[in-house]
């Protein structure tokens, strides 16, 4: 179980790591456009 | 391993919170805003609650507080339960809505990913909501019984 929710915890993680670098791509070219 | 986890995705879900929601009222973000006339690409639903006037704007002020609550580690059980039903609602538009759209299926899943992830890494603060048969006024009865 504890394998299971560390597996989830990773998932997250990197989903989140690329949700958040994509952000930040979008926040760049949107300030680039002020 | 989980909490070390369950930190890094506490900030990653807390900026994402944090600047989607101020994206509201300061435009850092190719999405709606609240200055923004309405845009074609926009969904139906997603018009339809800006043109209540209060809804999106309520919707983001949940995201900024929620993310306010993840990035300085206070009250962050209470703002995953309260984020959640958002959560939920940006991955139904972003996966059922906007299904052509690769980057809003990125931000849907992670999103519901992350939150889901967080509050199974702090289960331990929703064990007293986990009761089948909850009795009601049980924590008055105690804190009376305290003082007497």
């Amino acid at each position: 179980m504890k394998r299971l929710v560390i597996a989830f915890g990773f998932l997250a993680a990197i989903a989140g790591v690329i949700a958040n670098g994509w952000l930040l791509l979008m926040m760049a070219r949107q300030f680039r456009l002020h | 391993m989980i909490k070390k986890l369950a930190v890094l995705t506490r900030y990653l879900l807390g900026f994402d919170f944090f600047v989607n929601g101020v994206n509201w009222w300061w435009k850092i973000l190719p999405y709606p805003a609240l200055n923004d006339p309405p845009d074609a690409h926009t969904p139906h639903f997603v018009q339809a609650m800006i043109d209540t006037g209060f809804l999106f704007g309520a919707i983001k002020g949940v995201e900024v507080i929620a993310g306010l609550a993840l990035l300085t580690n206070r009250f962050v059980p209470l703002a995953l339960v309260i984020a959640f039903p958002v959560t939920v609602a940006a991955w139904a538009v972003d996966v059922g809505l906007l299904t052509e759209s690769f980057r809003a299926q990125v931000m849907g899943w992670s999103l519901l990913t992350m939150n889901a992830f967080l509050m199974v890494a702090y289960l331990d603060s929703y064990r007293a909501l986990l009761h089948a048969h909850a009795t009601p006024g049980q924590g008055w009865e105690t804190a009376a019984n305290g003082h007497e």
